[in-house]
């Protein structure tokens, strides 16, 4: 049901010889669109993500989710009370990093 | 669009699992549970109906980013649902690569590796899995007539989808299918539709919660205000990989157990959202409301659970040889046992027990590393070694007797035993203590970026610098000064000694002699749960996940939550504008599904609208089929045919061109100026 010679056009100069497709990402996708003059009230799959958050963010335990209002000094690390602090302080470090890969708290600025 | 499995049938089968195993066991209780690991069937593959083709009848695909559905627009279910991903195996031998695509495949986590779908966030980027699931689609239709597909196809969009995407879209249909007749519409307008098809001119504020993204439309007398929409990057799928990365982490014993799938199954089937998340989290912080709420989910243990159970049985029988009057008994079990003589009763019973014992251990040693570096907080939190208190030199007999020495001469004496073994039990803990801290030193230091790595790099530069700077190098008068190469030492100074590991067991031995209360770590084997050791617990994820449509911050996103894009977005529009839209607030898509959306929605809407103001949140009729089926509505409707894209506005327009209405995107057509670059381009690669 289908016509046997088909060739999608947007096929990308692919690098690694004729037979690799390589198509275009979504980022190149939109940075392609930004390069377009436009109105100002046209919508473009950009201009159409949401603000960032201008409430500060609230502040959770790590482990559990609890409410937090401490966080450990050496593994930055956000806590709940001194029994989940004992915890953070047997944690293995990759745990630990997971943990803050979770927030994208683990940045190498410190 | 995006939709998940469906909710009624899953909590209904689990209810059904849940009393069995209550029957089958009366440890289970009402928060455990197992796993359902629903496997996937395959899609049979329909029969193609001369009616249909004659008809010409539309087909409907729900083109979603989790799952695809697709159908006759004739009929009111989708005849095809299936994930929409695409698994490239390769073997290796052969050169031949097979395809599995959607429902075929059985278990997904086998080929998570291997999965491709056709899409980047929302949007289709590559179209070489999307021609392979269309022919997936079409061929499950049951289409057979060659060379082109002669039916209308309506199909589902991203909001605001980048001309470019839809172009290749287009372009495949036309030209690969042979369609005679395309419409693109936007999943979340189509399930408005589907809810109210009869009003043409309504107003209503749009939150469609998808599997990739969630989306706030709002809609004025019918038309969609595209550029007043906003998206947030934020769906299903964030929460599925929160439950599935928190769990892993809090039972990193069972990293491999915990899937993406089953996390999904678990997002599913317990997780909801609060009305109140900060006073519902207080609660949670009591035992007595955890105990009673946290599901506790057993994960399959075979091996040992197995094994205990067949020591169980050789035991009861070896009591029954050694009862005389039962040996025909004993003879009878022993044959359906595939046991042949007492010998090999014992061997096996020894053979179990030490397998039970070895497993055991393990789990328990991986627990005790953690709680011995627990015990010892303050310590490690000083980060200086002690320093080290003198060894005694003397040989081990010598030491045995002092201890013994030291022991009060009269057993009878109580209170002076009591401060004997108290003083035992105390030099026992410290070396335990100084053991656990070493431990925790090395293996800080081999890593790089921990305080003990720059404590370690800080000494070493102070120590270069300090030589040139001082004529008179005085290192080595005090013995201290020596102490800095323990603390530069990778090995973390010392190793665990001979001379204290023997001073261990010699204080273990005392105390296991004369102390009731003692009890060596290796010995706690036989009480030791292992069924609770494979149960994983979902606590606060049950609220905490979903939160995250809420607050994107508890997964590092800096995007504002629902809420205040709702507000945001409101705030563009005069306030008697706000008052029609809000009194028809919109949840559609799967995420919607979550217990209690409505009520806390309506809870952040009477937080942020002024005072007294009156509004109403309605939930779609079918939050997740409801796109496919405002989508066959849309083919009934008299718009239909003066909105679809017919293969003559495709040559003409090209692939990117909509006819702008209610369901579908606006259309904002690439400027000419670039059109005729490109097809320059074009022509010269061709």
């Amino acid at each position: 049901f289908k016509n046997p010679n088909f060739v999608h056009s947007a096929k990308g100069s692919g690098k690694r010889g004729p037979g690799h497709r390589t198509w275009k990402t979504l980022k190149q996708i939109v940075a392609s669109e930004r390069a377009y003059p436009r109105k100002a009230d046209d919508t473009s799959y950009e201009s159409l993500d949401a603000p960032p958050s201008f409430i500060p963010a609230k502040k959770y335990s790590d482990l559990s989710g609890l409410p937090s209002n401490y966080t450990d000094p050496q593994t930055k690390l956000r806590y709940h009370n001194a029994d989940e602090f004992s915890r953070i302080k047997m944690l293995p470090s990759d745990i630990v990093s997971g943990y803050l890969a979770l927030r994208k708290a683990n940045s190498a600025v410190p | 669009m995006k939709g998940y499995l469906c909710y009624g049938i899953d909590t209904h089968l689990w209810i059904a699992q849940s009393r069995d195993d209550l029957r089958s066991s009366a440890v289970m209780t009402d928060n455990l549970t197992k796993f359902i690991d629903t496997p996937t069937t395959p899609d049979p593959i329909h029969v193609y109906e001369p009616s249909l083709a004659l008809n010409k009848t539309p087909i409907v695909i729900d083109n979603g980013c989790y799952k695809c559905r697709a159908g006759w627009a004739s009929e009111s279910e989708p005849k095809l649902v299936f994930k929409n991903v695409v698994a490239r195996l390769r073997s290796k031998k052969e050169k031949d690569i097979e395809l599995l695509v959607g429902s075929d495949i059985t278990n997904i986590e086998v080929v998570r590796a291997q999965l491709r779908s056709p899409f980047e966030r929302n949007v289709l980027v590559h179209l070489e899995s999307q021609e392979q699931l269309l022919d997936y689609t079409f061929s499950h239709l049951g289409i057979d007539s060659s060379g082109s597909v002669a039916h209308p196809i309506v199909m589902t969009e991203a909001l605001a989808n980048p001309n470019f995407s839809r172009n290749l879209m287009s372009e495949l249909l036309f030209e690969c299918y042979g369609v005679p007749e395309v419409t693109f519409g936007v999943d979340s307008l189509f399930s408005l539709h589907h809810s109210y098809p009869s009003e043409s001119q309504m107003n209503a504020l749009i939150v469609a919660c998808g599997y990739n993204t969630t989306h706030i439309i709002p809609v004025l007398e019918g038309q969609p205000q595209c550029s007043h929409s906003r998206r947030i990057n934020l769906g299903g799928l964030h929460s599925d990989l929160f439950m599935q990365r928190l769990l892993q982490l809090k039972h990193s014993a069972h990293f491999a157990a915990i899937t993406l799938s089953r996390a999904e199954e678990l997002v599913r089937r317990f997780c909801r959202l609060t009305t109140d998340f900060q006073s519902t989290l207080k609660l949670w912080s009591t035992d007595e409301y955890y105990n009673e709420h946290a599901r506790k989910i057993q994960l399959p243990f075979t091996q040992l659970a197995e094994d205990q159970e067949k020591l169980r049985l050789l035991i009861e029988l070896q009591q029954l040889q050694e009862d005389d009057d039962n040996e025909e008994l004993f003879y009878r079990s022993m044959k359906q046992m595939d046991i042949d003589s007492v010998e090999e009763l014992q061997a096996t019973i020894n053979q179990l027990n030490n397998s039970i014992h070895h497993i055991a251990q393990r789990i328990l040693e991986d627990r005790q590393r953690r709680e011995g570096v627990a015990e010892d907080v303050k310590d490690t939190q000083k980060r200086k070694p002690k320093v080290k208190e003198a060894q005694p030199k003397k040989p081990k007999i010598d030491r045995t007797g002092e201890l013994s020495r030291s022991m009060p001469m009269d057993t009878s004496d109580v209170a002076a035993m009591a401060t004997w073994l108290e003083n035992l039990r105390q030099q026992r803990q410290k070396l335990l203590n100084k053991r656990a801290e070493r431990r925790q030193r090395r293996t800080d230091m081999t890593k790089r970026r921990t305080v003990a790595s720059h404590q370690r790099m800080k000494i070493l530069t102070a120590l270069a610098q300090g030589t040139k700077k001082n004529k008179v190098d005085t290192f080595g008068k005090n013995d201290d000064d020596w102490d800095v190469y323990k603390e530069i030492n990778k090995d973390a100074g010392d190793s665990d000694s001979e001379a204290e590991q023997d001073k261990l067991d010699e204080l273990e031995t005392m105390l296991k002699e004369y102390d009731d209360e003692f009890k060596h770590p290796n010995d706690q084997g036989d009480g030791f749960d292992v069924a609770e050791y494979y149960r994983v617990h979902v606590g606060t994820e049950q609220i905490r996940v979903p939160e995250v449509l809420f607050q994107p911050s508890m997964i590092g996103m800096d995007q504002a939550g629902i809420a205040e894009t709702i507000s945001f977005v409101l705030k563009k529009f005069t306030a008697e504008e706000q008052t029609a839209m809000t009194q028809r607030v919109f949840l559609t898509g799967s995420c919607s599904s979550f217990p209690s959306f409505e009520e806390r929605l309506s809870k952040e809407l009477q937080e942020m609208l002024p005072f007294q103001s009156k509004f109403s949140v309605h939930k779609a009729q079918d939050p997740v089929l409801g796109p496919w089926k405002g989508a066959c509505k849309w083919t009934a409707s008299p718009l239909y045919s003066k909105f679809c894209i017919s293969k003559q506005d495709y040559d003409e327009y090209g692939g990117e061109y909509i006819k702008t209405c209610p369901i579908t995107n606006q259309y904002v057509p690439t400027p000419a100026s670039l059109k005729i670059a490109s097809q320059i381009k074009k022509e010269d690669t061709a």
